[in-house]
């Protein structure tokens, strides 16, 4: 095995797992934020109308 | 708190179906490329066929999706956010694998030139197409009012169309270091043998595939972001308020 | 259009004589490059007097990028630009009149580096034509290039540090178009020189074009 071939390959390879990783870590850190608010979301835009009424 | 439909992260069944191929193909590609024969000219280093043309030519699809995309938003009947949304996540993955591009491209040359860079056409204007989406990126995470961001950035955008057609034909226009399109090599009697061809035609379809699925994920994450940003305030407000009628609620 | 272009080409112009900030802050920042280039290269050993046209004109960006953020700064304070946007003046007018200041602020830069690389690298200057040629289009292209990006950027707090990434890319062509057509008139084989000269012409038109016709949306947008 060549040294420069093995290393395009795992510069490719390491890469683009890297990126991949981040992706999802960076979306499970938002759906942390988001998944609460989540669920109720569509009930909730009318739920809040009413209750900022009074 | 019902269980909801929408999921919150970023993946679905097809997309994770589409991981699968794309792994499944790149995997081929590894397997195939570095099986490839020693050739003459260039002994054990033409194995980079595999990853280097499919990479680079994924990058160009890859920008011409931000290009259509960021158009698509500048005309206004087809203005719609996800359109924005597209083009910075193709761009995003695009300068990923610009960056390959080079580094495999460089670490090609090195044994095979003798040197990890020259300045040789096709070179220089894939680095330059590279500040360009770099440029492109940083615009984007100026922090200003969506509508115009969008639009700026879309602007921004068209300048990928005279870099790519430059980088692409770099090669024919100028003499260069750089061999010529390994496309244009298919055409029977060329120097390309069999096994080579379908080493970098499986590595086209793998690169394919995981520009695909890189980009769906990276969009899908930008619809998160942009709702985050949007709704974060609700959100933070909300989760006081729950906290201020705990405390309230506690004897 | 050709009246705006004026009337507004006037007012920076204008500006730019009264506040000295070109002539005062932007020539000797040109100049100092040349001088910073001397130390970087050996001055000993006919480097500099080889590599003078790419200096002049890597010192000609710099100054072009300096010229351009400024170009929008005058307009920063007391909504300068809301102003122009509500004056009703042709928005194609005002691509051309801001182009054309810069323009002017940068042949003037080029005439002093010009001069520099004479003086200072011992240059020869050799092919007036193609040199003048080249300097106009050059200077065309960076102007237009440079009040388009210019508008992009202007307003958003951190376009002193976006603006270089996002211009200096799209003009590198004028850099290495315009470094060949010199280096062809100086070491006297002005035919080497024309096919980069047309290079930087279609640079320019095209950025005129994209000017004359984007402005008016990228002005609404800042």
């Amino acid at each position: 095995m060549n040294g420069y071939v093995s290393l395009g390959y795992g510069v490719t390879l390491a890469t683009l797992a890297v990126y991949t990783l981040r992706l999802m870590a960076r979306s499970r850190a938002l759906s942390k934020v988001l998944a609460p608010e989540l669920a109720p979301r569509t009930t909730n835009s009318g739920a809040k109308t009413e209750g900022e009424a009074p | 708190m019902t269980t909801t439909e929408t999921p919150a992260g970023i993946g679905s069944r097809g997309s994770f179906f589409l991981g699968v191929l794309a792994a499944l193909t790149l995997a081929t590609t590894v397997v195939l490329g570095l099986s490839l024969p020693l050739s003459t000219e260039q002994g054990p280093y033409s194995r980079m066929i595999a990853i280097h043309p499919p990479i680079a030519t994924t990058e160009y699809v890859a920008y011409a999706v931000t290009v259509l995309a960021s158009a698509l938003y500048l005309w206004p009947r087809t203005r719609q956010r996800r359109w924005d949304l597209l083009a910075g996540a193709s761009a995003e993955v695009g300068a990923v694998f610009t960056a390959l591009t080079l580094a495999t491209g460089s670490i090609w040359g090195r044994p095979t030139w003798g040197v990890w860079w020259v300045w040789d056409a096709r070179l220089t204007s894939t680095a330059i197409l590279f500040f360009l989406v770099l440029g492109y990126l940083a615009l984007r995470r100026v922090p200003m009012e969506l509508s115009r961001r969008s639009t700026i950035s879309a602007v921004a955008a068209l300048i990928l169309v005279p870099a790519v057609v430059v980088d692409h034909y770099a090669v024919t226009w100028w003499r260069t270091l750089h061999q010529g399109a390994s496309l244009a090599q298919l055409s029977p009697g060329k120097s390309l043998d069999g096994a080579f061809i379908a080493a970098m035609l499986v590595g086209f379809v793998a690169m394919g595939l995981v520009y695909a699925w890189l980009t769906l994920h990276r969009f899908r994450l930008a619809v998160l972001e942009e709702r985050a940003d949007i709704e974060g305030l609700d959100i933070a407000l909300e989760e006081r308020r729950a906290e201020g009628l705990e405390l309230a609620a506690r004897p | 259009m050709w009246r705006d272009a004026a009337l507004v080409a006037g007012k920076d112009l204008r500006i730019e004589a009264r506040s000295r900030v070109t002539l005062n802050q932007v020539a000797p920042f040109a100049v100092l490059v040349l001088v910073l280039f001397a130390f970087a290269l050996d001055p000993d050993r006919g480097i500099l007097t080889r590599t003078a046209p790419g200096l002049f004109w890597v010192a000609v960006l710099f100054s072009s990028l300096l010229a351009t953020q400024r170009s929008y700064a005058v307009e920063a304070d007391d909504a300068g630009r809301d102003g122009l946007r509500l004056s009703g003046l042709d928005p194609a007018g005002i691509f051309l009149g801001k182009a054309a200041a810069v323009a002017l602020e940068l042949v003037g830069l080029q005439i002093l580096l010009g001069i520099g690389i004479v003086v200072l690298y011992s240059a020869h200057l050799h092919g007036p034509v193609l040199l003048l040629g080249t300097c106009l289009a050059a200077t065309a292209g960076l102007a237009a290039a440079g009040t388009v990006y210019g508008v992009l950027a202007a307003g958003l707090r951190v376009r002193e540090t976006l603006l270089p990434l996002l211009l200096l890319p799209v003009v590198a062509p004028v850099l290495l178009a315009a470094t060949r057509a010199w280096e062809a008139a100086l070491s006297g084989a002005p035919g080497d020189g024309w096919p980069w000269l047309r290079l930087l012409a279609v640079f320019a038109v095209i950025y005129l074009a994209a000017g004359v016709l984007g402005y008016g949306p990228l002005l609404e947008e800042a």
